[in-house]
C-alpha cells in the first residue's frame, strides 16, 4: 500500500510523471485490455476504449481519493467507458445495448484477432443474453480470474451479493448452451 | 448428449487474440497521445508591471497620435502648388492653350519673375521649333 502511495506520488510529480505513467500502462494495459474486450468485443473498438481510459487515468490521477486501490479504480474506468462506448453506439444505431453485442459476436467468425470454435462463440452468445451486472460479474471472475473481494472492490457490491449472481450466471449460461 | 456443465472440464478460453507486438506499441502509442498540462495563463490584470506599461505605451501613443495629427493635419487638406500643376498635366485633357487662356496679365507678370530663361535656352528652343531670326 506503501508502495501504490509511492507511486502514486510519482504519476502527481510533473517530474516523474511521464516515466511512472509509463510503468502504468505497462503493467495494466494488458488486463484492462482483455476487461474491456470482454464487453466490446472488437480489437478495433477495445483499443479505441483503451486510449480512452488511460487519457482519463492520466487526467483525473489527482482526484483519486486512494481509498481503493489504484488497480479498482482504474477498471472501474475501464467498465464505465467500455458500458459507455456500447451505449454510444447502440445511440448512433438506434438499437439496443444487447442488440450492439450481439452484432459484435456475430462479427467474430470473420475477425482477424478471435481464434475461437463454436463452442467459444456460443459461449460469447450465452453471456451476452445476461443482465448487464451478471455480465460484469461472468466476464470478471470467469474470464479475467479476479477474486470476489476485487471485483467487490470495483462493482461496489458485496462478496455475497456478487456469489449469487456468478452461480445464477453460470446457469443461465448452461441453459443457453444445452438448448441452443 | 451429455449436459453440458461450465466448471466441469477445461476452462473455455474467449479465444480474444491481438496484434504482434500490441502492447508494447500501445505503449509508445499512449505516451504520445497524452494531454500535456497547459500553459498557465495569468490574467493581465494580475500583472501590475504588464498594467503600468500597457498604461504608458497607450498614453505615448495618443500623444504621438494627436501631435501628428494636428501637425499634418492642415496640410494635407490642401495639395500643394506642385501636385496642382502636376495634376492639370498629367491627370486631365488640359492642353498648354487652355492654360494660356486663363492666364490674366497679373499671372504673367508673376511667372516672367519666376522663370528665369537664359540666351543659350532660347537659342536652343527657337532651334528646335525651327525658327531662325536674323540678328
Amino acid at each position: 500500500m506503501d508502495d501504490e502511495k509511492a507511486f502514486i506520488q510519482q504519476l502527481l510529480n510533473a517530474k516523474t510523471r511521464d516515466a511512472a505513467f509509463k510503468q502504468l500502462v505497462t503493467q495494466y494495459s494488458r488486463q484492462l485490455y482483455s476487461h474491456i474486450r470482454s464487453i466490446v468485443i472488437d480489437h478495433d473498438d477495445t483499443d479505441d476504449v483503451l486510449q480512452n481510459t488511460f487519457i482519463k487515468v492520466f487526467r483525473n490521477i489527482s482526484g483519486f481519493k486512494g481509498e481503493s486501490k489504484l488497480f479498482s479504480w482504474m477498471y472501474r474506468i475501464a467498465t464505465n467507458e467500455a458500458l459507455t462506448f456500447i451505449s454510444q453506439r447502440a445511440r448512433k444505431s438506434g438499437i439496443t445495448n444487447e442488440d450492439v453485442q450481439q452484432k459484435a459476436i456475430q462479427n467474430l467468425q470473420a475477425d482477424e484477432y478471435f481464434e475461437g470454435d463454436a463452442l467459444q462463440i456460443k459461449l460469447q452468445e450465452a453471456v451476452a443474453t445476461l443482465p448487464e451486472k451478471q455480465q460484469l460479474v461472468f466476464k470478471m471472475h470467469y474470464f479475467e480470474d479476479l477474486k470476489y473481494e476485487d471485483i467487490s472492490e470495483v462493482l461496489g457490491t458485496s462478496v455475497g451479493a456478487l456469489k449469487a449472481s456468478y452461480h445464477h450466471a453460470v446457469k443461465k449460461i448452461e441453459d443457453y448452451i444445452n438448448t441452443h | 448428449m451429455k449436459d453440458f456443465k461450465l466448471n466441469e472440464g477445461e476452462k473455455i478460453d474467449p479465444g480474444f487474440t491481438t496484434p504482434d507486438g500490441y502492447f508494447e506499441d500501445f505503449t509508445e502509442r499512449m505516451m504520445q497521445q497524452l494531454p500535456r498540462p497547459e500553459v498557465r495563463v495569468v490574467p493581465l490584470y494580475k500583472r501590475k508591471p504588464v498594467w503600468l506599461s500597457a498604461a504608458a505605451a497607450f498614453i505615448i501613443m495618443l500623444t504621438l497620435g494627436i501631435f501628428f495629427t494636428t501637425a499634418t493635419g492642415t496640410a494635407t487638406k490642401q495639395p500643394d502648388q506642385a501636385a496642382i500643376e502636376n495634376y492639370l498635366v498629367y491627370q486631365t485633357n488640359l492642353s498648354s492653350y487652355d492654360l494660356i487662356q486663363h492666364l490674366d496679365d497679373e499671372d504673367i507678370k508673376e511667372l516672367e519673375l519666376q522663370i528665369v530663361i537664359n540666351d543659350d535656352a532660347i537659342e536652343d528652343y527657337l532651334d528646335d521649333q525651327n525658327i531662325y531670326t536674323t540678328y
